[in-house]
């Protein structure tokens, strides 16, 4: 299994999230890259989790479903966030990753 | 050290600023943020209970049946009540969201949380975690709300 790291997920999906809020960058900047690592910390710990086979594939599969739905209420508690910048923020992050930990885990978690 | 908590400490004074400062558009309801806390609980209720237990490989679902039942109940009504607040879309599309983690929840309770009992525990523990990111930001957007209205009331909460 190829290791992944929660630094290198993060800068990552922040690099895909920064395209999405464009000019609102700067003002969510610290606030976005905090979310996206809860994301990243969630992503690594399922793939320890699956490694391991300490859970099946749907139970892994629940785990990201439920990071990703806190990931999208927690973003929409921010001011002049929209459901859909959101949204797309959270699936372009998601994205941009999805080659890499599919491929460490030897499944499509994403 | 004094750089990663002046880090923390810029992160959270963003965070409250953002969601602090904003006339959100829907006004405040006490309703909602007692609901959210008595979701609060209930959740925490199940995720303590089956934190504790030591029923593995057979976590009894059927004996949670109950305390589920009860959080949707409570989700549907606050459904409800966010629905007749005007401009309140966004406290809206995060119930459904927290309607669906819980589902989820529930159906990795199902699914006997994980394949031993070490992933069962992990498991509890991230989505207990989950839960307490989920609701503490959807109460930080209701008291956002309160303090648009009202300055004077200085509420303040906790950085994710």
């Amino acid at each position: 299994m190829t290791k992944i790291n929660v630094e290198e997920l993060t800068k990552d999906m922040a690099l895909a999230a920064k395209e999405t809020f464009g000019a609102q960058w700067p003002e969510i900047r610290e606030f976005a890259k905090s979310e996206m690592k809860l994301i990243a910390e969630g992503i690594v710990t399922i793939n320890k989790l699956y490694a391991l086979k300490q859970v099946s594939k749907q139970q892994a599969r629940l785990l990201l479903e439920m990071k990703k739905n806190a990931a999208e209420i927690i973003m929409l508690s921010v001011r002049g966030m929209s459901e859909l910048m959101v949204e797309q923020a959270i699936n372009a992050a998601l994205n941009v990753v999805k080659a890499t930990v599919n491929k460490s885990l030897k499944f499509a978690l994403l | 050290m004094y750089k990663l908590k002046r880090k923390s400490a810029a992160i959270f004074l963003a965070a409250l600023t953002l969601t602090g400062c904003a006339n959100m558009g829907a006004p405040y309801d006490a309703q909602t943020e007692k609901a959210l806390m008595s979701l609060n609980g209930k959740t925490s209720e199940i995720l303590i209970d089956l934190e504790g237990s030591q029923d593995f490989p057979e976590i009894n679902y059927k004996q949670y049946q109950n305390a589920y039942k009860a959080v949707h109940l409570e989700l549907s009504n606050l459904e409800l009540r966010a629905s007749a607040i005007p401009k309140n879309d966004k406290t809206q599309k995060q119930i459904v969201l927290l309607t669906k983690t819980v589902k989820q929840f529930e159906a990795l309770h199902q699914l006997g949380f994980g394949k031993t009992l070490y992933g069962k525990q992990e498991a509890i523990k991230t989505s207990r975690l989950t839960f307490k990111q989920a609701l503490k930001a959807m109460l930080k957007l209701e008291l956002a709300k309160k303090r648009g209205i009202d300055t004077s009331a200085t509420t303040t909460t906790e950085g994710s």
